[in-house]
């Protein structure tokens, strides 16, 4: 499964600038965008919580369970 | 099947916030899995499928189970320990903190778009939801989490932050 590489949150982009104290976008009214530098860091967290569950491998007790589930009785 | 458990894991630790109760989960949605394996369209997306089971025996589960005193904090975080090193492994104690308080279908959909990699689409249609309404939850969920980590600690999001970490360490070897 590659699910685990896509990203998700490539899809704002946001022109030029780019500090944490940028000013909110659109406007009053409404909310503040993130800045990229943010959204990247959620983005990354996010991937590293995933990746370790991919490096933990599976626990052999679901593996053991799937075979024994398949076998036919 | 094999190929999903980890993503089935992390959604579960991010339901649970506990390993085992998320490990008793993942065990309990496949074997609900494999017994109606008949019902799983071949060419559509298993851990979809997947995800969807769990999420539905945890939802029955939760319901029964309201009044029991929740993990809010989560011991996956003590769990951490493997991570190479301190840094990042504080860090992702924090996130992992901050992520529990966030109302859950904020939560869920976080996850599930950006850690395990689903489209919109295919959140939308886990939740029973429509697609902007998870765009809108997972908009909500970032904003909310990078309030929740700024009041947490300023430093969270300083772009030398790792930096400074690494240069620290090499100054002293």
């Amino acid at each position: 499964m590659s699910a685990g590489e896509k990203v998700g949150m490539k899809d704002r982009k946001e022109a030029g600038s780019g500090t944490a104290a940028d000013k909110p976008a659109g406007g009053a009214g409404k909310k503040p965008q993130l800045s990229p530098d943010i959204q990247e860091k959620i983005g990354q967290q996010l991937r590293k919580f995933y990746e370790e569950m991919v490096n933990e491998g599976v626990p052999d007790r679901f593996t053991k369970l799937i075979d024994r589930l398949k076998q036919p009785k | 099947m094999l190929a999903a458990i980890p993503g089935l894991r992390a959604f579960a630790v991010s339901l649970c916030g506990n390993t085992d109760r998320a490990d008793d989960l993942v065990q309990e949605t496949l074997i609900r899995a494999l017994a109606n394996i008949d019902s799983f369209e071949p060419g559509t997306n298993m851990s979809a499928w997947l995800i969807t089971i769990l999420r539905n025996l945890y939802r029955s589960e939760h319901r029964k189970r309201r009044r029991e005193v929740e993990d809010a904090t989560g011991s996956y975080a003590e769990r951490l320990r493997s991570l190479p090193h301190q840094e990042s492994r504080m860090e992702m104690q924090q996130f992992l903190a901050a992520l529990r308080k966030l109302p859950n279908d904020q939560r869920e959909a976080l996850i599930l778009i950006g850690a395990l990699g689903f489209s919109h689409e295919e959140v939308a249609k886990i939740c029973g939801c429509a697609v902007g309404t998870i765009k809108s939850r997972v908009n909500r969920a970032r904003r909310h989490l990078a309030q929740l980590l700024s009041i947490e600690g300023p430093e969270y999001f300083g772009p030398d932050h790792t930096m400074r970490a690494i240069l620290s360490r090499s100054e002293r070897a």
